[in-house]
């Protein structure tokens, strides 16, 4: 049988738009070139394409509405034409296969943020220039500590990240595995900043997801721990489990080298695995309820205080029927351990998935009151054996609001919640319920921890000046619950919140546009006032504006190319300190600031 | 006293039967003899103790398994193993993994009795190198393809038929390049699949996220793309294509280059060209044309794509709602399907889910599109009647016991059509109603008193018998009788596989092949006991030779050129009716 020739290429995807039936009112259109940078050599078909931002004003006598989106394959100059464009704002892409990272319009670096077009009526914008940048890879060998190649070994590429609540978390760009050799290949890495892992296939587990993906880093996985046995000379199995392996070495990420990539590079990343395999360790005890009995079919989970991977290991177990516990494969750290159980016993705790809130009400047949705990531990070179934990009932806080705004308020557009703090990755849902109405509300089944209370929703221009439950300062002190209820939550709303506009300007005195901004409180805020943070972006002449704020000390910090959520670092900021501009806001406050923006060399 | 002396007894007797023992042994290179050091060892208990024994620190000793490791010079040792039955494997990169009981890859593992109290020494467990086949994929001009799915697929050949089973499976990087190792030795063919959404593949992409909601910008593997996730603007969907090639460029399994692979080799160069991936799907149209009996009936269409033997496509069609014959509408259709070779099946289910019609048809999915007519047949039940030679029928009562298997062949596996007929005590049958095509049968359920019966001839009135199996045409010719004699005084031969050194082998196969090398039917394997005997019975009087390997690929006898390599080889047997021969056949040695 013949084999098949000459099968016909489709722009099956891309193709030039036909002209729309009905005819837009003063089209304009677009020109310009897709090349690569370094070489400024064409990219040949590449796809071009211009995507609508606002909506089209009504044309009259138009029936067919105006395609949200127009694309064309350049040439082989590179070159692109894009016409009969209906007048508005938009933002324009280009892609070509995976050996060029993606562009769009107004981005500055290669992973930098781009800006909106905007074309008027009969406008014909010709000179667009877009700029790709080539993709770069990282390969090499990994030997297993005696010289011989780890074989089907799970590689990692990954970037450190920070997730909105500032939690330090690891993206997962690629993963692949050696093969016989020990060697791999890890490639179509857009240019930036890189860490390697290694993790034995033994060692791999597929975690279930904590989190989703978001803008500002990926997802976090959560697994139980991945044991083996390993036969001493004795005869005594011991357990152990695996830990990933940073580049050059190490088992410390934050001892990890980052590989700095460049436009179409490649670099050779060679190590050894031999310090993956680690001894563990067990937590043994029994649990109680409030009552001094046995806590049956209780779940017990251990967060770490200082998740490092990119999946979190939560050792856990359950509670028998006496209350005993033993949760294996603990490697050495500091931990919360998570107690959840429920009162009535011969009922099984459902397995709740972590984070998913609960409905009052809803639970097994014969299900009892909610029990919980939380207790810190540290595991170090023994077995944890004999402990003894009560699980308390979980306890309601009420809440009311009072508004001292000119405008009123009503407490049913806030929303109050409890988060922990710190938020650990593992750590079971926090409340069942989120009541309100328009004077107050009430957070339902709220779990035994540490917790800030977040205040969302708020009127524009307002913000919170305080939150106090009894005569704890919440806001600066937390909230501590177990057992009984704490006094309900006074939580008082002003108006009168600072604004600021502000300028990005380079060191040229030209306005910067698509510079990150971040607006950073006082150094001994940082780390428990995530609500002061604010971000945004300079527009087109540089400005951006925040509104909403506490009165209080800030820095503005603009960047050329940052990752977001990099701010949240205390070293990475330490570097940047001294270059960002100080504001004091006072309430009522309209500050206009100038910012110079931090160029992309400086951050490595 | 005398009870006191009973109790100590039974004390004693319990105390003996808990005693843990050590397990050692060597692990040696199957072509080498050498031995090899950091080995894993791991001794699995296989469960079904009356006292399973906990483990410290509440290991459980089902999952934990007894580990181990060899040393430099290839030995193990394994303390404290409480008695039990266990599975003990050996692996070390580089090597097909080797369990007790094995000569070689092929063998069938044993299981290892661990008994109390005592010290099992002496194990040898044999692990051979494993290969590798390494290349590019190109596209037509000669440009590296990224994300090609390359899978080494083992020719086998299970009950005679040719079969290409997936083995290793890896993608290629963004230089075209891939590695598929650990590959056991054998006779391999290699398959390219361009990127398809298959569950495995997780597509690297190299995105941005632009801030416009709803819009994911990123690059795949097989051309550019914005994709909206906006669900109003889903008519965007990825395009992918499953075009398969062989290598060195076939589209039909058939063109496949053979490739014999040998024990640690390391075989370079294995390039493939694709054509261009970014292709229009192609495809063709088809009817079905039914009688009147189906004309109301739902027909259930599988497309099954030959190269993968997989399913591609599903579809039913509801019933023609009229009279009259044959009712092309609704039962028109077309199909978009990557170049290849495939097969429809149509059936029919009457209600009960009986099968009541059906249709199997091949067809080219090419250049031009293809056109395909399913006319549905109506099952059949193939009948006929089984006699005893010698024996008028209705003689032999225990005629009713047997059972004539009957089996579609080639199987395909997800359109098998297979059924199993009763024996009347006349001695006749009838299956239940299958489709055209060939069927291979085999009877079972012999009684004590045809424990030597045979099958000595097969002839069809108004059926084609083709070898060994019965032709069913999808028009019928007239009333089916298929006439199969039994004699029953089959030929037995029994005796020992020995090596060259004249030592008996246990657990070795043992293989008669009939000098009419295309009756599968007739050819008989089977592996050699503990103290290395094997035996054969119900032989149908002639020709054959005697073969033993220490280790061999099952069924490989099948594959015409590995006969033909050994004719000469084998021991020349003559099968007489009702004879028992004793018959020792040399093993041949795997190096």
């Amino acid at each position: 049988m013949r084999i098949l020739l000459g099968i016909s290429l489709a722009a099956f995807l891309m193709q030039a738009q036909a002209p729309v039936p009905a005819p837009i009112q003063r089209p304009a259109s677009l020109s310009g070139r897709v090349i690569q940078s370094g070489t400024k050599n064409p990219v040949a078909d590449a796809a071009v394409e211009l995507v609508r931002i606002t909506p089209p004003p009504a044309q009259p006598g138009q029936r067919t509405p105006t395609p949200p989106r127009i694309s064309v394959r350049t040439g082989d100059d590179g070159g692109f034409v894009l016409r009969n464009i209906s007048p508005g704002d938009y933002r324009l892409y280009a892609t070509s296969d995976n050996s060029f990272v993606p562009v769009e319009y107004g981005q500055k670096t290669a992973t930098g943020l781009g800006i909106p077009l905007t074309l008027g009526p009969d406008q014909n914008l010709a000179g667009v220039t877009l700029t790709m940048t080539a993709t770069a890879s990282v390969s090499g060998r990994v030997t297993d500590g005696f010289g011989e190649p780890s074989v089907f070994t799970s590689m990692l590429a990954f970037r450190i990240v920070y997730n909105a609540a500032g939690a330090r978390k690891i993206e997962i760009v690629q993963s692949v595995l050696t093969d016989d050799h020990g060697e791999y290949r890890l490639y179509w890495l857009a240019p930036g900043k890189y860490y390697v892992s290694a993790m034995p296939i033994e060692g791999r587990s597929y975690g279930l997801p904590l989190s989703f993906a978001s803008r500002f880093g990926g997802a976090t996985y959560w697994a139980t721990p991945m044991l083996g046995y390993r036969a001493m000379e004795t005869g005594e199995l011991v357990e152990e489990t695996w830990r990933p392996i940073y580049f050059p070495g190490t088992t410390d990420i934050r001892a990890a080298k980052a590989i700095v990539l460049h436009d179409g590079e490649n670099v050779a990343a060679n190590f050894d695995i031999a310090a993956s395999p680690v001894r563990t360790l067990q937590v043994r005890g029994t649990v109680l309820d409030a009552n001094g009995r046995p806590l049956p079919n209780a779940r017990l989970t251990l967060a770490p205080s200082k998740p490092e991977g990119h999946s979190v290991v939560l050792p856990a177990a359950s509670s028998d029927d006496q209350g005993r516990f033993a949760i294996h494969g603990v490697v050495a750290g500091d931990y919360s351990l998570f107690v959840e159980g429920t009162a009535s016993s011969g009922g099984n705790v459902m397995a709740i998935p972590l984070g998913v809130v609960l409905p009052r009400g809803v639970g097994p047949p014969g299900s009892g009151d909610f029990l919980t705990a939380m207790i810190p531990l540290s595991v170090g070179i023994k077995d944890l054996i004999d402990l003894s934990l009560t699980a308390v009932p979980v306890v309601d806080i009420a809440w009311h609001a009072e508004f001292q705004t000119r405008a009123g308020g009503t407490a049913a557009t806030l929303l109050v919640s409890p988060v922990r703090d710190p938020d650990l990755a593992g750590a079971p849902s926090s409340y069942q319920e989120l009541r309100k109405t328009a004077q107050g509300g009430t957070l339902t089944g709220v779990s035994a921890g540490d917790f800030r209370i977040s205040v969302g929703q708020l009127p524009r221009n307002t913000y919170v000046k305080s939150v106090r439950s009894g005569l704890t300062d919440v806001l600066s002190d937390g909230l501590h619950v177990s057992g009984s209820a704490p006094p309900e939550l006074e939580i008082v709303i002003r108006d009168n919140a600072g604004t600021i506009d502000g300028k990005v300007f380079d060191d040229k005195r030209q306005t910067a546009s698509g510079a990150m901004v971040a607006m950073l409180p006082d150094l001994d805020l940082r780390q428990h006032r995530i609500d002061l943070f604010k971000t945004a972006t300079s527009n087109a002449d540089g400005k951006f504006h925040f509104d909403g704020i506490t009165p209080g000390n800030y820095r503005i910090f603009a960047w050329e190319d940052i990752q977001p959520g990099d701010w949240f670092d205390a070293e990475l900021m330490r570097t940047f300190e001294n270059r960002g501009v100080p504001v004091h806001i006072d309430e009522g406050d309209t500050k206009s600031i100038e910012a110079v923006i931090i160029p992309a060399e400086a951050k490595n | 006293m005398r009870r006191i002396t009973l109790l100590l007894f039974f004390l004693t007797l319990r105390a003996a039967a808990q005693q843990p023992s050590t397990v050692q042994g060597i692990v040696v290179d199957a072509l080498t003899n050498n031995p090899i050091a950091r080995a894993s060892i791991e001794l699995r208990d296989l469960g079904g103790d009356a006292n399973p024994v906990t483990r410290p620190g509440g290991v459980d000793p089902i999952t934990a398994g007894y580990p181990g490791l060899t040393s430099e010079n290839g030995q193990f040792v394994l303390r404290n193993i409480p008695p039990g039955r266990y599975s003990l494997v050996a692996s070390h990169t580089g090597y097909v993994h080797g369990e007790y009981g094995q000569h070689g890859p092929n063998g069938k593992a044993l299981v290892l009795t661990v008994p109390s109290g005592q010290s099992i020494s002496g194990i040898r467990l044999v692990m051979m190198p494993n290969a590798a086949i390494a290349g590019h994929a190109y596209d037509s001009k000669g440009a590296p393809l990224a994300y090609v799915q390359m899978q080494a697929r083992r020719v086998t050949y299970p009950d005679g038929q040719f079969t290409m089973t997936m083995t290793s499976s890896t993608v290629t990087d963004d230089l075209g390049a891939y590695r598929l190792y650990g590959l056991p030795p054998g006779q391999y063919v290699l398959s390219a699949e361009t990127y398809t959404n298959s569950v495995g593949i997780t597509p690297v992409t190299v995105s941005q996220t632009p801030p416009v909601p709803g819009v994911v910008m990123s690059a795949s593997a097989h051309g550019p793309m914005l994709t909206d996730t906006d669900p109003a603007n889903q008519n965007r969907r990825k395009f992918d294509i499953g075009l398969i090639v062989f290598y060195p460029s076939a589209i039909d399994p058939v063109d496949a280059k053979l490739m014999d692979v040998r024990a640690g080799e390391d075989v370079k160069g294995i390039n493939v060209t694709l054509d261009s991936v970014r292709s229009v799907v192609v495809g063709g149209t088809g009817t079905i044309t039914r009688g009147p009996s189906n004309a109301d009936s739902t027909v259930d269409v599988l497309f099954i794509m030959n190269a993968t033997q997989s399913v591609r496509n599903r579809m039913a069609f509801p019933g023609g709602g009229g009279r009259g014959n044959p009712t092309p509408l609704p039962g028109a259709f077309s199909f978009a399907f990557p170049p290849g070779g495939y097969l429809a099946v149509a059936m029919v289910h009457a209600t009960g889910n009986e099968l009541s019609s059906g249709a199997y048809q091949y067809f080219n999915v090419g250049l031009t599109p293809a056109n395909i007519n399913l006319a549905l047949a109506p099952t059949q039940k193939i009948s006929g009647h089984v006699s005893i030679e010698g024996r008028s029928p209705g003689s032999e009562p225990d005629i009713s016991k047997l059972r004539i298997n009957f089996r579609r062949i080639p199987i395909i596996p997800s359109a098998n059509q297979q059924s199993t007929a009763a024996v009347k005590n006349d001695g006749s049958f009838s299956s239940g109603g299958v489709l055209d095509g060939d069927y291979a049968f085999s009877i079972t359920g012999f009684p004590d008193s045809l424990r030597n019966a045979y099958v000595k001839s097969v002839r069809g009135a108004n059926v084609e018998i083709v070898g060994d199996s019965v032709r069913l045409a999808a028009q019928p010719s007239g009333s089916m009788d298929v006439n199969i004699v039994l004699g029953v005084n089959g030929g037995q031969i029994s005796g020992a596989a020995v090596s060259n050194s004249s030592e008996s082998l246990s657990n070795v196969t043992v293989l008669l092949v009939p000098d009419v090398v295309d009756r599968r039917d007739l050819y008989r394997s089977t592996v050699t006991d503990a103290v290395g005997k094997y035996s054969f019975d119900q032989l149908p009087p002639g020709d054959y030779r005697l073969f033993s390997w220490e280790d061999v690929e099952p069924d490989v006898w099948f594959n015409p050129a590995f006969m033909s390599s050994l004719r000469d080889l084998g021991k020349t047997v003559r099968i007489v009716e009702g004879t028992r021969s004793e018959i020792n056949v040399t093993a041949i040695p795997m190096r």
